[in-house]
C-alpha cells in the first residue's frame, strides 16, 4: 500500500486542501501502480469536461464506468478551489496514456472549452504546483515552472481547454486570477481633534478675570472719583 | 461514444448513471460530448511494458 501524506501549507492555510483517497471511491492507495520518484518529470493539468458545480464524486463517477479500480488523477480541484487529494502520488494512475509515470495529472473541475476556471481554481493550482515545484525536497525531479504542461502538450487533446497555453498557463504560473482583486483604499486621515471644552473653559477664565479686573478699576476709579469730589467741596466750605 | 458502451456502465445504479449523464452533459441518445469522447482515448492505465523510463 502506497500512503504519501502531504502538507501544502499554502492551501491549508487557505482552508482549500482536503485529503480525500480515503473517501473518493476506488482504490487511492495501490493503484496503478508504483512508479519510483526518479521518472517523475512534471505536472499536467487537465479539465474534467463536466459542468463546472461537479464534484470529485462525479469525476469517478466516469472512471468506475469506465472498469478502472479508481480515480485517474492524482487531485480534483473544484470551481471553489478545494484541492482533493484523490490519488497517492507514488503510482502512476491514469491520466495521460503511456506516460502516466511521468507526470502527476491534476484535474480541474469544468468544461474549459466552454468557460474559464475560476478565481479559486487559478489561485488553487498555483498553490499546488508551486509546493511540489519548491517545497518538496523529497521530489528532486520536481524543481521548475517550466515542468508545467497541460495535457494537450503531451497528446492530441482540447484539454485543458481553449486558454491553454495562451492565458491559463501564465495566470496559474504567475497567481493572476481574471478578476483583479480591489486595491485597499487607505482611509482618509482625520484632523486631530479639539478639545473644546477644554477651550471654552480657558476662555471664560481668561474673562472671568478681565471682569474681575475691569469691576476693580471701575470701582477703583468710582472711589477715586467720588474722593475728588469730597476734596473739592471741602476746598470749596472753607474759603472765606 | 455512447455512454452504454462503457465498460462497465452497468456497475452503476440508476442514480448514478443518470448523475452522470447531467454532469457529462450526455445527449438525449446517450452519448458523450465529442471532447469528453477524445480525452478518454487519450487516458489509460496500462504500464509501458518497459515500466516507463527515468529523466
Amino acid at each position: 500500500m502506497s500512503d504519501t501524506p502531504l502538507h501544502p501549507q499554502d492551501l491549508i492555510a487557505r482552508g482549500k486542501w482536503t485529503d480525500y483517497r480515503q473517501e473518493i471511491w476506488g482504490d487511492s492507495f495501490n493503484w496503478s501502480w508504483v512508479r519510483p520518484w526518479s521518472q517523475l518529470q512534471g505536472i499536467l493539468i487537465h479539465h474534467s469536461v463536466t459542468k463546472h458545480e461537479a464534484t470529485p464524486d462525479d469525476i469517478a463517477l466516469l472512471h468506475k464506468a469506465r472498469g478502472w479500480a479508481g480515480v485517474g488523477y492524482h487531485f480534483i480541484i473544484d470551481k471553489a478551489g478545494v484541492v482533493y487529494y484523490v490519488g497517492d502520488i507514488s503510482l502512476a494512475r491514469a491520466h495521460v496514456a503511456n506516460k502516466n509515470e511521468k507526470f502527476l495529472g491534476i484535474c480541474m473541475i469544468g468544461d474549459f472549452t466552454k468557460h474559464l476556471p475560476s478565481d479559486e481554481q487559478i489561485k488553487s493550482a498555483h498553490d499546488l504546483c508551486k509546493f511540489f515545484f519548491f517545497q518538496t525536497p523529497s521530489l528532486p525531479t520536481l524543481k521548475s515552472w517550466d515542468q508545467l504542461q497541460g495535457h494537450k502538450d503531451q497528446q492530441a487533446t482540447a484539454c485543458p481547454g481553449t486558454s491553454w497555453p495562451n492565458d491559463m498557463r501564465n495566470r496559474i504560473v504567475n497567481r493572476i486570477p481574471y478578476t483583479s482583486e480591489p486595491t485597499p483604499v487607505p482611509p482618509t486621515p482625520q484632523p486631530p481633534s479639539e478639545d473644546w471644552e477644554q477651550k471654552y473653559n480657558d476662555l471664560k477664565a481668561e474673562y472671568d478675570d478681565y471682569k474681575t479686573r475691569f469691576n476693580q478699576q471701575t470701582q477703583d476709579h468710582a472711589v477715586e472719583a467720588a474722593v475728588n469730589k469730597l476734596n473739592n467741596r471741602i476746598d470749596t466750605a472753607q474759603k472765606p | 461514444m455512447n455512454v452504454t458502451e462503457l465498460e462497465d456502465w452497468n456497475s452503476l445504479t440508476p442514480q448514478e448513471q443518470e448523475r452522470l449523464k447531467d454532469i457529462y452533459n450526455v445527449d438525449a441518445d446517450g452519448n458523450l460530448p465529442e471532447t469528453i469522447t477524445q480525452t478518454m482515448a487519450q487516458e489509460s492505465p496500462e504500464k509501458p511494458k518497459d515500466g516507463g523510463s527515468d529523466v
